[in-house]
């Protein structure tokens, strides 16, 4: 069958019914959309069917449409198909009474059968399942669907269809079983479907309701010997006065004549020679009743186990795999992300949210540090590598996204890891004398990272780097780190007065104190590269900032000065 | 779907769209101004659910003098009046619509005595309709743009506007078309406007893609009804009915479709808190075995919802009866069972090994104290 507007989930029944049946797989493809489905075990791709190859199709398969669109569209995509299609199920329940009327007439017109609207189609046991008829895989194995029963099931609900199914499983199971549709004008009618169905079947089981007279029709053709199996029926509604005129059930059972009343109907019906209950928990004893006169077998047969699903399987603890991901910093709980066990909604600051996600916990002391930080790192004009990248690529035309990612991607060893390269010399040589480290750097012909301004000196000292040391000190804050790092800037500035201590070294220097008082490991966090990253989440700030900026200023294309370049 | 009724005042609005002549006319609710027009006279009348208004003294002619007074008499019975222009006119019709597999056209001599000479009315199909009444063809298509039933009674021919008006109307409409065509009917009051839960759960339905239906029946009434499926229900009502206690029934309604766990949860809520401020003692939780609706997401949302309501259902002592199958069957139930044990509640959980109506038989016995 082919299918328009699929939801994998209503489809894969259909595809166990078939599997369980050991039936091929009886859904050709969806209009538009490809279906990915389970067959057994077995994954299926079925491929879209373009809607030029419908027609094709139809005519090449079974020439059934299973029409799962909602009463919005189900006359606009149900018209074309009446007069191509063998059949078509509509599912959608509410279709406009009008436009229910012309499918109909279309259908009877052009010969195409046309079941519903507001149908969940119908069961062949061990043949075919068109809709959502039957249920799903569980409920195809226990009511027996999956093998040829003796019944033939005809009612209007489509709920309820589920329900007498399960009733004749036990007593000869479902041969056949139909569900018209609740609304006022369907497709089909009670009589014509057990009329067609009679060779197929032994016995008829009807549940029909209050309002409109299909019941009587099946009266009169009981009567008129057009059906000649047994039929057992109940008609519901009796209790229609209750509902003092208001509409219920379906929109087709209202009381509008005394010979659309249950009663009445149910009179007709037994007058007529059907077996007709007058309570639905009668039913089940009537089956048993009518299946026992008639020698009707109980149903029995083997079917293949029905894979379970693999989140089934998990709950279940019976199966278990190796998860391919570890991660512990952050995980959704009852609709929230908590940020190491902490739901979102109370972190209260940017700081805080860095000190969970980054290190782990809160600490105050860090996430004032890491505010002072970002915020003094944020930015450091157009000129330096990093921004001229972002705004070069933001002139290209590319996204914020993109630009920062030009500009992230300029970070390394000479441009933004003076932080790092700060903190890597004070975690080395906190230890040892300044003298001997200048030695060292300069046997390698290194500078030191974190020492050196371009325009500050000792006389014209950084006040950046001044508010970050006296706040280290009220805090009392100041440990090896940056006791270190003053005493050797005291050593560098007896040299060159501008290799004075710069926000770099500063912030490295009393980051790692931090981080070492509140009881961090600081070696591996400056190891694994937390510190270059703390760089790239501030600069990231002046790079959007950027990249915003040259948008908003609206500037062209950047080509690079000719005459600016050296050409060999 | 459902099929409402509609007002007058609200179908000559629609029919006034939809380019038929009509009267001038203006509806007045009690406690409203009356925004008259100009006419030599007027006819006032009930602008209400029922037939045969005249003979209730319901419609009445006025002249301008009286016309207020005539207003204010008739709001003192009924909420709502319906003003229109006395059209003068020679002959009376009658004609009327009704949707069905054969659609029902009927023609013929109208005004307030119809019924008696109802002989003289003949039915005709729309192709006669077409042939030989072409100036009523409009009404045919004014009738398809979405009305379920139109019955004008009676329509005239208005010798100075030389067209065809309906002066009386009873309609109903069908909902699928309000909701294809909502330029139409923007604006336009369908049925009896609802109130507290009952508006409650008009507007979930209309938000959501499943089905959510409540219709209070009786407050008194001890058993309230949460059931999968508008047939389910009925059958539920049926047995009350059977067994004799139909009146203890307290409401109508179902959930199908395969509602959100939310949906469910929320519904299951709406229906619990009137079934408390109500008379509720017993809860049927039921339905069939469904197609594709999952049960265990539903009633792990209704679980829930009995949760949230705990301290109150315990304090009244209600009873918990429940059956159903269907997708993940043993999963929605079990999760239900241990609520109802947790919350401490009487309960009877039953699956497909029982049929639809046991869990209705089994709450109507335990009310008795023959449970």
């Amino acid at each position: 069958m082919i299918i328009i507007n699929p939801k994998e989930a209503l489809l894969q029944p259909i595809l166990d019914f078939d599997y369980l049946s050991g039936r091929e797989p009886s859904i050709e493809g969806a209009v538009g959309k490809p279906l990915r489905l389970f067959y057994g075990p077995r994954e299926l791709y079925i491929p879209a069917i373009e809607p030029e190859e419908l027609e094709e199709r139809l005519e090449e398969g079974d020439g059934i449409v299973l029409n799962l669109s909602s009463f919005r569209s189900a006359y606009a995509t149900t018209m074309p198909l009446l007069g191509k299609a063998k059949m078509v199920v509509v599912v959608a329940e509410g279709v406009p009474i009008h436009q229910a009327k012309e499918m109909v007439e279309k259908a009877e017109r052009t010969g195409t059968k046309l079941l519903g609207p507001a149908s969940v189609g119908f069961v062949e046991g061990g043949i075919r399942k068109v809709g959502l008829a039957g249920g799903d895989g569980r409920n195809i194995v226990k009511s027996k669907l999956y093998t040829r029963g003796s019944w033939g099931i005809v009612s209007k609900s489509g709920g309820l269809l589920n329900e007498l199914i399960w009733i004749t499983s036990r007593y000869g199971g479902t041969a056949k079983a139909v569900a018209l549709g609740g609304d006022l004008i369907t497709g089909s009618s009670f009589v014509g479907e057990m009329e067609e169905m009679q060779g197929q079947v032994e016995a008829f089981l009807l549940l029909g309701e209050v309002g409109g007279r299909a019941e009587l029709e099946v009266a009169k053709a009981i009567e008129g010997g057009r059906i000649t199996k047994p039929v057992v029926a109940h008609v519901y509604g009796k209790s229609a006065s209750l509902m003092k005129g208001r509409s219920f059930g379906h929109a087709a059972a209202m009381v509008k004549a005394e010979e659309e009343s249950a009663e009445y109907k149910m009179e007709a019906l037994s007058a007529a020679g059907a077996i007709v209950v007058e309570s639905f928990s009668q039913l089940e004893e009537a089956v048993a009743r009518v299946a026992k006169e008639r020698g009707i077998r109980p149903v029995e047969a083997p079917h293949p186990p029905l894979p379970m699903e693999w989140r089934e399987a998990l709950e279940k603890g019976l199966v278990r795999r190796k998860r391919s991901i570890v991660s512990s910093i952050a995980r959704e709980k009852d609709g929230i992300i908590h940020y190491r066990g902490i739901p979102a909604t109370a972190v209260d600051s940017i700081a805080g949210a860095i000190a969970l996600l980054w290190f782990g916990r809160r600490s105050p002391l860090l996430e004032e540090l890491i505010e002072r930080a970002v915020v003094l790192l944020a930015d450091h004009g157009p000129a330096v590598a990093g921004a001229h990248n972002a705004i070069v690529t933001a002139r290209a035309g590319k996204s914020i996204v993109e630009s920062l990612a030009a500009g992230l991607l300029t970070i390394g060893p000479r441009f933004g890891g003076a932080l790092d390269g700060a903190a890597r010399l004070f975690l080395t040589h906190r230890d040892e004398r300044p003298y001997r480290v200048i030695e060292i750097f300069k046997a390698k012909g290194q500078r030191l990272p974190g020492y050196g301004h371009r325009v500050k000196s000792r006389d014209n000292p950084d006040e950046r780097v001044k508010a970050l040391l006296s706040w280290a000190r009220e805090r009392g804050v100041v440990g090896r780190h940056t006791t270190f790092a003053l005493a050797l800037e005291e050593e560098l500035l007896k040299k060159n007065p501008k290799l004075i201590l710069n926000v770099d070294g500063a912030l490295a220097a009393i980051l790692l104190d931090v981080l070492e008082r509140e009881g961090f490991n600081a070696k591996e966090l400056v190891d694994i590269g937390a510190f270059n990253a703390l760089f790239a989440l501030a600069r990231s700030i002046g790079m959007i900032g950027h990249a915003l900026d040259q948008k908003r200023l609206k500037e062209g294309l950047y080509r690079h000065d000719e005459d600016d370049i050296l050409y060999l | 779907m459902a099929f409402q009724k509609i007002r007058e005042g609200e179908a000559f609005r629609v029919l006034e769209r939809l380019g038929i002549a009509v009267p001038p006319f203006v509806t007045v609710r009690r406690g409203q101004p009356l925004q008259l027009f100009e006419a030599e006279r007027y006819v006032v009348k009930a602008d209400a659910f029922f037939n045969k208004r005249a003979k209730q003294g319901l419609v009445k002619i006025a002249s301008p003098s009286e016309v207020e007074a005539t207003v204010e008499e008739m709001l003192e019975k009924v909420d709502r009046v319906i003003v229109q222009a006395f059209i003068p006119h020679k002959e009376e019709y009658y004609l009327s619509f009704k949707a069905g597999k054969e659609e029902r056209i009927l023609f013929g001599p109208g005004g307030t005595e119809v019924e008696e000479h109802w002989d003289a009315i003949r039915s005709l199909s729309p192709e006669e309709l077409k042939s030989n009444f072409p100036h009523l063809w409009p009404f045919y298509k004014a009738f398809k743009a979405g009305f379920f039933s139109l019955e004008m009674n009676p329509i005239v021919f208005d010798e100075e506007k030389e067209a065809w008006v309906p002066l009386g109307i009873v309609a109903e409409v069908d909902e699928g078309h309000i909701s294809t065509n909502p330029e139409l009917w923007e604006g336009i009051e369908i049925g009896e406007p609802k109130e507290g839960v009952e508006k409650a759960v008009e507007e979930m339905d209309r938000k959501s893609y499943a089905s959510l239906k409540l219709t209070l029946l009786n407050r008194q009434g001890r058993v309230w009804l949460l059931v999968a499926g508008g047939g389910a229900s009925v059958v539920y009502l049926d047995k009350a009915y059977e067994m004799g206690k139909g009146e203890e029934v307290a409401n109508y309604g179902e959930y199908s479709g395969n509602p959100t766990g939310e949906e469910v949860y929320r519904y299951t809520l709406l229906l619990l808190d009137e079934m408390l401020k109500g008379n509720g003692k017993a809860l049927v939780v039921g339905g069939g075995i469904a197609n594709f609706t999952d049960v265990g997401r539903s009633f792990r949302a209704i679980a829930k919802a009995l949760r949230e309501r705990a301290e109150g259902l315990r304090q009244r002592g209600v009873g918990v009866f429940v059956r159903r199958g269907g997708v993940r069957e043993e999963e929605g139930l079990q999760a239900i069972r241990e609520a109802l044990e947790e919350i401490g509640l009487y309960h009877e959980v039953y699956g497909r090994e029982q049929p639809l109506p046991y869990a209705m038989e089994r709450a109507l016995l335990w009310l008795e104290g023959r449970a």
